[in-house]
């Protein structure tokens, strides 16, 4: 039986709770039920301090800031001034004692104490196509299975079934294109796929056309029901009652078209959060948690930099530093740290050696990534490259480990298993465990 | 999720609360027992205390549920009043100096742990072990003769025959027959993939001839209509509904008589010879850089069987389903090979596969049942003869020829043993299984893919006569959804009336599935159409059935709007507001001008005459007459908005077109 957990900002045992709660229903059955237990059998559950508290269920949301194309971890959060492989910039020190990061980014290296590292990523997989796809879902597919996006098990783990707002929102931009997103709910089906904002910040068809009265949007839905609630009787149907859900979440849908609507921001704080795409579509990834969007993915591409690795990074490096620290301060002062997960990855880091166009290429073997909020420890820095950052030093983990690790930060257990008709399929592959040392 | 406790044939002690669980509950307590508790039952307790053995222990055996309740000398072992009290435990923490099992030592903290937790979560015990402790015969093995009706019965009556058998059984009735327009309606989205027109439902609801249905039937499965939508339900069986050549092929052969053999060997043969079958060999070529895959998908979509755990491993649950089953199975693949764009077969090569004791093994040629096929003997070429097989294929690529097949081919022999009389049944059963499934919204077995020795059918002898008939019919699918769709069990009302439900594999009423998006489009279409239409002159004489699929094809791109169903389907909130909200959708339901049934509504009949025109509008859209309730809904909402009745038409028709009613088939 765990104990309740009281540290770090969101309590992730959760599940040892809800196995209580969920013995004490069996309880109750049967004594109701049955008739084969009496009431005593069941009485130390209540007796948990805390239960009631956690009771009320804290909606949970996870950021994903994706770094298309894979970023350098030289340039960002595993700098190696001075080596040969290090390239031309310095690093500074962060709010970490004795941890560096790359000068590019002053910003957060006055808030690394609020954030949990990883430095040695090996995930074995260096095509775009194939690594964000491995990144995504945790683990490479199987010849006849393809697994659900780490979107897709957030949006059905803690999403709503008659939720107003989306359970799972992705930017993509335009560079990046669809191509290597390859975002699938696969067999946990298209209620869990993504909106995906494409070439607006704004979902499709979430505005009423203006043909039809608001009054009448209304009416003409209620009429709807009322025609299907007749077709329901004597159809008891998990399909056809997902048909009904569908439509009673039009309109909640549609009055979430506010929340798409950064223009409700303050001007000072949309600066702070720079005036580029990124920056906006950052500021509304937090609109988007803030009103208990289970998973955002925040994409920002390109940083495939095969020629010319250090102006694209110079470039690109600031601007990522400015919206996350934005981000980071935004989400502290509205208190969302506590129920939001931010992640930053790409689908692999950037190669130790320079080549002759000045650039670095694809490399899994040895890189980073990055959380700050629900359920990691802050300050944590886990695991260590070599000297020229060329192989993982200590501490490897792979694209499995990474998922667990999110997957536990909100409170769901890893070995949680999904089932295809009869096969089990557990959440990672049997035998992936979560980094404990950066779990709160 | 019922399926799956039916599968496992789950009994627990306290069935009461098990009921209550959710379905993932009770998976995940099936799951904690066979992961944590029966492996060590198992090994540390059965070796004394199992019913295999003569003499159990102190009168105790841990086979079952019953048996635990039951207990031994020393009385009953589990208490579920009060779990850390139970014997069993008592036992296994080694608190008693004389009560100590297993009696060399104790097992380690986390498995007791696991125990108490298994005893306090009510002991769930699913009946039998899917591990298959013992082997079963497989379910085929297991009907006796006697039940197997004539070849010579009916489809229709032979399904009766069965269904009726199962229904009487567990005392439970069947709903009445459907009514004419509902049969109508069913029929024509099954067979040709649209509603029928008003004219078409006048016809037959009017019609006297007491074979109307038959005629209708007949009538549908030599239409246009049939080919178009048997091809691209075929073409998502087979494919998913990739590929355009393979699609083309398809349509041909059921153009020609519908063989499934013939579409069998065409697939697996890729013959390039004959420009008929040419697009067939597009599904091996797709499939081509994955052998892997290649196999798991023949052996899915014609021999409805999941294989690919096997890969890894022996299958944990079909004792059948053994690693060197699914390498044998992957031989019959392992020589193909492209070259040029064609699929061509090379007459050497094995398969070696790591075993998971991590032994290297080769793999048997041999089909899913066991018995090794006889091959002539072949050897790995030497360099002379690889130098001269590679410029023989350089020479093919550039004059743009397919690879001649070899002497002997495994592929070949994949097709000779699938369909050898002794083992056909596995092709025979996975088809009409398929078939079944979209007609009557459930398979006899599920999943599909799972068609195995211990997944019992939820009519055993009924697919046994079933797979017979159709292979003594030359594997005619056609023949085969003429008898279904003639059964009385397919033409039942949807509609569970009374208190209890009845399951849906009882087929005590006709299962409702959603339309597939072909069918939901086309339903969209023929709705919002003026019945003026129908009688145009392109849609009458030798130029209706033209005329017909002419209306049907201006609906295909907004079958893209929708989600294909898959196994327990929800559906997206996607389809919801692009319905609700989009402008193409609004564009293609109300396009104005003499063919809208808006406008046609609004032209025809007065203010007062709105029943008139609701009748209209209901036997239009859902083929049917409103009721005096439905009536009233609609006037009102019309008597509400009479300054902009185009409006509030177009409001009332969107209604019915996007009400469940419309998008399911009942």
């Amino acid at each position: 039986m765990h104990a309740e957990s009281a540290s770090g900002p969101c309590p992730r045992h959760e599940h040892g709770l809800s196995r209580r709660l969920f013995m004490n229903s069996l309880s109750i059955g049967l004594a109701g039920g049955a008739g084969l237990i009496s009431n005593a059998g069941s009485a130390h559950l209540f007796d948990q301090p805390g239960l009631n508290l956690a009771l009320k269920k804290r909606a949970r949301s996870v950021l994903l800031v994706w770094l298309a194309g894979g970023a350098s971890q030289f340039e960002t959060f595993d700098p190696k001034p001075g080596v040969r492989t290090g390239g031309p910039f310095s690093s500074i020190p962060s709010s970490i004692p004795g941890v560096h990061v790359s000068e590019l980014m002053p910003l957060m290296a006055k808030r690394m104490h609020k954030t949990a590292l990883i430095r040695s990523l090996n995930t074995g997989d260096s095509g775009h196509d194939t690594a964000s796809v491995l990144m995504m879902r945790g683990r490479k597919d199987e010849p006849a299975l393809k697994y659900p996006d780490i979107g897709a098990i957030l949006a059905k783990e803690l999403g709503r079934a008659n939720s107003e707002v989306p359970d799972y929102v992705s930017f993509y931009s335009q560079t990046e294109g669809r191509r290597f997103s390859r975002l699938t709910p696969s067999f946990l089906g298209a209620r869990y796929a993504p909106m995906e904002l494409t070439d607006s910040m704004m979902p499709p068809n979430l505005r009423r056309l203006e043909e039809i009265e608001t009054l009448d949007h209304h009416a003409r839905a209620e009429l709807r029901n009322l025609m299907s609630r007749q077709f329901e009787k004597g159809r008891l149907n998990e399909t056809i009652q997902s048909h009904a859900n569908a439509y009673a979440r039009v309109h909640g849908l549609m009055s979430s078209e506010r929340l798409f609507d950064i223009e409700r921001e303050p001007t000072a704080l949309r600066e702070r959060y720079g005036a580029t795409l990124f920056g906006q579509q950052a500021i509304l990834s937090r609109r988007l948690v803030e009103a208990g969007v289970p998973f955002v993915r925040l994409g920002r591409a390109w940083w495939d930099s095969h020629g010319q690795n250090f102006e694209c990074h110079q470039e690109m490096v600031p601007e990522l530093d400015r919206v996350l620290s934005a981000l980071h301060d935004d989400l502290e002062q509205r208190g969302l740290l506590e129920q939001t997960l931010v992640v930053v990855m790409g689908e692999f880091g950037r190669t130790p050696e320079i080549n002759p166009n000045l650039g670095r290429d694809h490399f899994s073997k040895a890189w980073s990534a990055m959380m700050f909020g629900c359920g990691v420890v802050p300050g944590a820095v886990y695991g260590k490259t070599d000297a020229l950052g060329r192989e993982v030093a200590e501490g490897e983990v792979g694209a499995g480990e990474l998922f667990a690790t999110i997957l536990n930060a909100v409170g769901i257990p890893h070995d949680k298993n999904y089932y295809v008709g009869p096969r089990p399929v557990p959440l990672v592959n049997y035998g992936t465990e979560p980094i404990a040392e950066i779990l709160s | 999720m019922i399926r799956q406790l039916r599968y496992l044939g789950l009994v627990g002690f306290g069935v009461s609360w098990f009921l209550q669980l959710t379905a993932d509950q009770k998976l995940e307590a099936i799951s904690f027992f066979e992961t944590n508790i029966r492996p060590v039952l198992a090994e540390s307790c059965y070796r004394c205390h199992s019913e295999a053995k003569k003499k159990a222990k102190g009168g105790l055996t841990l086979d079952s549920a019953a048996a635990l309740m039951r207990g031994g000398e020393s009385g009953a072992v589990i208490d579920l009043s009060e779990p850390d009290h139970s014997l069993l435990l008592k036992a296994l923490t080694y608190q008693d100096p004389d009560l100590q099992m297993p009696p060399d030592e104790p097992l380690s903290d986390k498995v007791v742990a696991d125990f108490a937790t298994w005893i306090k979560e009510g002991a769930v015990f699913p009946e039998s072990s899917p591990r298959g402790l013992e082997t079963r015969p497989p379910w085929w093995e297991t009907i006796a003769p006697e039940s197997i009706l004539s070849l010579s019965t009916s489809v229709s009556d032979a399904i009766d025959h069965y269904v009726d058998l199962g229904l009487a059984a567990q005392g439970l009735q069947a709903s009445p027959p459907v009514n004419e327009a509902k049969r109508l309606r069913r029929l024509s989205l099954d067979l040709l993939g649209r509603p029928p027109t008003p004219p078409e439902l006048t016809e037959y609801v009017f019609d006297s001839d007491l074979d109307r249905t038959v005629q209708a039937v007949d009538r549908m499965i030599r239409s246009t209509g049939f080919v178009r939508h048997q091809t691209e339900e075929l073409h998502w069986q087979v494919s998913d509904g990739i590929g355009k050549a393979l699609r083309r092929y398809l349509e041909s052969q059921i153009k020609e008589g519908m063989r499934w053999d013939r579409m069998f060997e065409d697939i697996i043969l890729a013959n390039y010879q004959e420009a008929s079958t040419k697009g067939a060999a597009e599904f091996i070529q797709q499939r081509i850089g994955d052998i892997d895959r290649l196999t798991n998908d023949v052996s899915v979509r014609f021999f409805g069987v999941n294989i690919s755990c096997a890969q890894c491993h022996d299958h944990p649950s079909v004792g059948e389903w053994t690693q060197d089953r699914y390498y044998g199975m992957k031989s019959f693949f392992n020589r193909t090979f492209e070259n040029g764009g064609f699929v061509g077969e090379k007459s050497y090569g094995k398969v070696v596969y790591k075993t998971s004791l991590g032994e290297s093994q080769e793999a048997p040629l041999q089909f899913l049942v066991g018995s090794p096929i006889d091959e002539p003997p072949s050897e790995a070429p030497s360099e002379a003869e690889r130098k001269e097989e590679k410029r023989v294929l350089d020479q093919l690529k550039k004059e743009k020829k397919p690879v001649p097949p070899p002497a002997f081919s495994r592929r070949a022999a994949l097709v000779e043993t699938g369909l050898h009389p002794e083992r056909v049944d596995y092709f025979s059963r996975a088809i009409v299984n398929r078939i079944w499934q979209r007609f009557m919204g459930r398979g006899l077995v599920e999943p599909l893919d799972q068609m195995h020795g211990d997944n019992t059918p939820s009519h055993p002898a009924l697919l046994v006569w079933l797979s017979r008939y159709f292979t003594d019919s030359g594997f005619d699918l056609r023949e085969l959804i003429r008898g279904l769709v003639l059964s009385q069990a397919y033409q039942r009302s949807s509609q569970q009336l009374g208190s209890g439900m009845a399951m849906p594999e009882s087929y005590a009423v006709f299962n409702t599935r959603p339309l597939s998006p072909k069918q939901y489009a086309a339903t969209l279409r023929f709705g919002s159409i003026s019945p003026d239409r129908w009688s145009h002159e392109d849609m009458r004489g030798d130029n209706r059935e033209t005329g017909l699929e002419s209306i049907v094809a201006e609906s295909a791109s907004v079958a893209e709007w929708f989600e294909r169903a898959g196994e327990d389907f929800y559906f997206n909130v996607d389809e919801a507001l692009l319905l609700s909200n989009g402008s193409e959708a609004k564009s293609f339901l109300f396009r104005g001008g003499e063919n809208d049934l808006v406008t046609y509504l609004l032209e025809r009949f007065a203010i007062h005459q709105v029943d008139e025109a609701t009748r209209e509008a209901y036997r239009v859209v859902l083929n049917r007459v409103p009721s005096a309730e439905e009536r009233i809904w609609v006037e009102d909402y019309l008597r509400a908005r009479r300054n902009d009745l185009k409006s509030a038409w177009q409001q009332v028709i969107w209604a019915l077109l996007t009400s469940a009613e419309n998008r399911f088939n009942h």
